[in-house]
């Protein structure tokens, strides 16, 4: 599917057509909005496309894609913060979101990597391998990191108890 | 995580599961730098090239009638559209209601074409939910395009006539537009685009670009209302631009379309061609 000197096109419209929903997912995670997830996954594998050359196959080539498709967002996501911050988030499609309106803040609040790694972890489906891999760091840093994420969003989902 | 953070994680995010995969527009925004992939074909030099052109071009003669006949299984006739059940429920019902209205207005004289066949030419998700475009033909040579909301109860708009031929060069037909709820749901504006047209975007006053569904020689666009100023109670959708480029990114064509998604004419466009872009 890909060579130690560069991707095929063929290999990356395969990982698109097979993790499509997966990448929105991600998308719509960090950027807050359909719209700008699909714009986002459809330049994530664009640039794939234009770079295929230098994809080195030191790593899987999942993890390349997904490493350029978490730069893109982040580029985004700077480039908009601004916007994103002064409206409203769009409502989620599954209806319940109003349910927990403390853990939309705090997934908010979390630091970046933390956030990265929940959403990895969950809409990518990722492994602790994989995540490390996108994310640059060490697999054991990933199983804190992870670990330091949930136990702070567990926390938001707890009922309270009144006094 | 098989628990309850799993669930709320999940509600945050929506399952895209109508999403449609477009390669076709990734591989048009990869250009114009040309992609430099390892290709199969590359590696192995002429000779085996010619024998896989080859190849593809048996491939082609053998295949192409069972294609057509495959293409035509998708145009249906509207009582076969009605009853399909692999067509949007909500699409299927606003059909049939169409139908019905049509059987009253039969009385009329002169009676208005017959709806002869529907092929849906585009579903997509877009940010009000998931929309299918479908190309309807009547009698007596009229078309028609409709515009139909896959969510139950959402909204579809018709347009048919005879056959418009738009001026040489065109590269944008505008067909029906809709708005749901004027200033809270995005506009939508569908038509047709030549085969030329490669990609296209809607380019808002502020310099930002969507992407616009595009499959089949037929387009759908989308314009978002813009956010509330402080003193009012709803935005509105800003008058944007739908621009139409080809392989190589140069303009082919645009058409302006208004708050409402009224086709903006512009200045020494006849009324006869103001939805020709």
């Amino acid at each position: 599917m890909s060579t130690k000197s560069g991707a095929s096109e063929a290999a990356i419209e395969e990982v698109y057509r097979r993790r499509h929903t997966s990448f929105l997912r991600l998308g719509y995670a960090l950027l807050g909005s359909g719209d700008l997830a699909h714009e986002a996954v459809q330049e994530a594998f664009a640039t794939c496309l234009r770079e295929c050359a230098s994809f080195r196959g030191e790593g899987g080539l999942e993890g390349w894609i997904w490493k350029t498709m978490l730069n893109i967002c982040r580029q985004e996501r700077r480039r908009r913060r601004r916007l994103i911050d002064e409206s409203p988030p769009e409502e989620s499609t599954n209806g319940h979101a109003s349910e927990w309106p403390e853990l939309r803040a705090l997934i908010t609040a979390l630091p970046d990597q933390q956030r990265h790694a929940i959403f990895l972890r969950y809409y990518a489906d990722l492994t602790q391998d994989e995540i490390a891999e996108v994310l640059g760091v060490r697999p054991g840093t990933v199983g804190a990191t992870l670990n330091h994420a949930r136990t702070k969003l567990r926390a938001a989902l707890r009922p309270e108890v009144a006094s | 995580m098989t628990d309850l953070l799993e669930l709320a994680l999940d509600d945050f995010v929506p399952s895209f599961a109508d999403a449609q995969p477009d390669w076709a527009d990734v591989v048009v925004r990869s250009r114009p730098g040309t992609t430099a992939c390892a290709s199969p074909l590359d590696r192995r030099g002429h000779p085996r090239r010619a024998v896989a052109i080859a190849f593809a071009l048996l491939l082609i003669v053998v295949l192409a009638p069972v294609s057509f006949a495959l293409l035509q299984q998708f145009r249906e006739t509207p009582r076969q559209f009605v009853d399909d059940p692999n067509q949007p429920e909500n699409a299927r019902k606003i059909i049939s209601r169409y139908l019905s209205a049509s059987m009253v207005r039969s009385n009329q004289q002169p009676q208005p074409p017959k709806l002869q066949a529907i092929k849906r030419v585009i579903l997509t998700t877009t940010p009000g939910g998931a929309f299918g475009v479908y190309a309807l033909t009547f009698a007596r040579g009229f078309h028609g395009i409709a515009i139909i909301s896959s969510k139950t109860g959402g909204i579809g708009a018709v347009t048919s006539g005879p056959a418009q031929k738009c001026p040489f060069g065109w590269a944008l037909q505008a067909g029906p537009s809709m708005v749901e709820r004027p200033g809270r749901t995005p506009v939508y504006l569908a038509g047709r685009a030549a085969p030329q047209v490669a990609a296209m975007k809607v380019l808002y006053p502020s310099g930002q670009t969507r992407t616009v569904a595009l499959e089949n020689h037929y387009f759908l666009a989308w314009v978002l209302p813009s956010a509330p100023k402080p003193d009012a109670k709803r935005g509105s959708a800003p008058p944007a631009t739908v621009i139409a480029v080809d392989a190589r990114g140069r303009i082919l064509g645009e058409l302006g379309i208004g708050g409402y998604g009224r086709i903006t004419r512009r200045a020494g466009q006849s009324p006869d061609t103001a939805n020709c872009g």
